[in-house]
């Protein structure tokens, strides 16, 4: 048998054929009981799709305890305007684990912005406050990202993992572009290293808690992976040596 | 046919009673359950489509209008929140409701081991081989009542390729019986 005549007869079955293929297999008795045929098929392959994927009685219930909270969510979410900004904005210095970073950056930027303000018609802000400030902000980036990496290899789903990585990687790419007429190989090497790993999380591609919910495993879990692990630690060693000799190297 | 909830509780969810729509989550959640499970071959999927569906028939239900069923506006949320899912779950999607030559060709579940499975797992285990577009297409064909041009045009493939792919998909799961009448 052609699959052109069968696909034929399939939409006969669904009700999609032309009228003339309609009375050409209605006058073929072998085609009508090909039609039959088709027919009980489809309606096995219902009744056995029917009895697949058992449900507790309770599911609704189930169901319900599951949404009800995100329900909520959904009521008081603002939809628009001055209300929808106000939050994340209040967000982003509350977050307990990135407050002091924040007011630290904020603070960094002051300084700076106080120093050149002071100094700049005596133009003496020299190379060296420059790198000075240069390797604070690259340690407080760094330690950003450090707790990021582990915040998300913990994944507790408390907070939104793909917005706190579009900062990062923010950051990431002006501090390597700072670095590009700078000597600092080493730490602009790292910086390189960090950049596709943020980029992963930035672009929601990492796996979310969701998904390690269902037995996925993440593809890089920052505390078991020994790639992972090399990064942490010259993350650390990093950080410890811009904090004590202030040094980009 | 789906045993439809009073048009009362319907009323009142849409004017913004959440007890009335925690009633409608525990009338139907069973039936968007299972037609995620229908779509996607799979518990865990079927369960978070079926919270999204909810979620979402939350977001905008006072927009439906009685002139519809109220388990076809919402079997139609779920049919949505399914591809939805399912694109984002598996990018490689996408393409293949483009360019239907990516055609998997099932296994014979009845050849493969030693044991004989019964047909309703072979049935089930020939519903997960499908592509996730021939799942889709079929479900929405022959147990949502979908016309084809609504098919293609949910999926985004032409017309004829639709009817394809459900032809395709159709004799996979033929073919389980057969291997089941000849055994």
């Amino acid at each position: 048998m052609k699959s052109t005549e069968d696909e034929k007869l399939l939409m006969i079955y669904f009700n999609e054929a032309q009228q003339k293929d309609i009375d050409q297999c209605l006058s073929s008795p072998a085609r009508c009981d090909q039609l039959d045929q088709l027919e009980a098929d489809m309606n096995a392959i219902e009744t056995l799709q029917q009895k697949q994927h058992d449900l507790p009685e309770d599911y609704g219930q189930q169901l319900w305890h599951q949404i009800a909270d995100k329900l909520v969510a959904e009521e008081v979410k603002p939809k628009s305007g001055v209300s929808a900004w106000l939050p994340s904005l209040k967000n982003m210095f509350l977050v307990p684990q990135y407050s002091l970073a924040s007011f630290a950056t904020i603070m960094a930027l002051v300084l700076l912005a106080f120093y050149t303000g002071r100094n700049q018609n005596n133009e003496i802000i020299g190379s060296e406050l420059q790198e000075l400030l240069l390797a604070q902000n690259i340690q407080l980036h760094l330690t950003q990202s450090e707790v990021f990496l582990t915040q998300v290899s913990n994944d507790n789903g408390s907070y939104n993992s793909q917005v706190t990585a579009q900062r990062l990687l923010s950051s990431n790419r002006i501090f390597k572009q700072a670095l590009a007429n700078h000597k600092g190989h080493f730490t602009s090497q790292l910086l390189q290293d960090l950049e596709p790993i943020l980029l992963e999380y930035a672009n929601g591609s990492a796996p979310n808690p969701s998904e390690q919910t269902h037995g996925k495993q993440p593809q890089a879990n920052w505390v078991s992976d020994s790639k992972s692990n090399d990064l942490m630690f010259q993350i650390k060693v990093m950080k410890q040596q811009l904090a004590q000799k202030n040094d980009i190297i | 046919m789906m045993n439809e909830i009073d048009d009362k509780t319907v009323k009142n969810a849409t004017a913004g009673d959440k007890n009335a729509f925690r009633l409608i989550v525990l009338h139907y959640a069973q039936a968007v359950n299972r037609l995620a499970y229908r779509y996607t071959a799979d518990a865990s999927y079927a369960e978070d489509i079926a919270q999204e569906t909810f979620i979402k028939a939350f977001q905008a239900i006072g927009r439906y209008q009685a002139q519809a069923k109220f388990s076809t506006w919402l079997l139609r949320i779920t049919t949505n929140s399914a591809i939805d899912y399912l694109r984002k779950a598996n990018r490689q999607m996408a393409q293949s409701l483009d360019e239907e030559g990516a055609q998997r060709e099932i296994t014979d579940h009845s050849m493969d081991t030693g044991d004989r499975l019964d047909l309703n797992r072979r049935l089930s285990d020939a519903m997960s081989d499908l592509s996730d577009v021939e799942r889709l297409a079929i479900t929405m064909k022959h147990h949502q009542g979908y016309s084809i041009d609504e098919t293609a045009q949910v999926l985004n493939i032409k017309n004829n390729a639709c009817k394809q792919t459900i032809f395709r998909a159709v004799q996979k799961l033929r073919k389980q019986l057969t291997t089941e009448v000849s055994a």
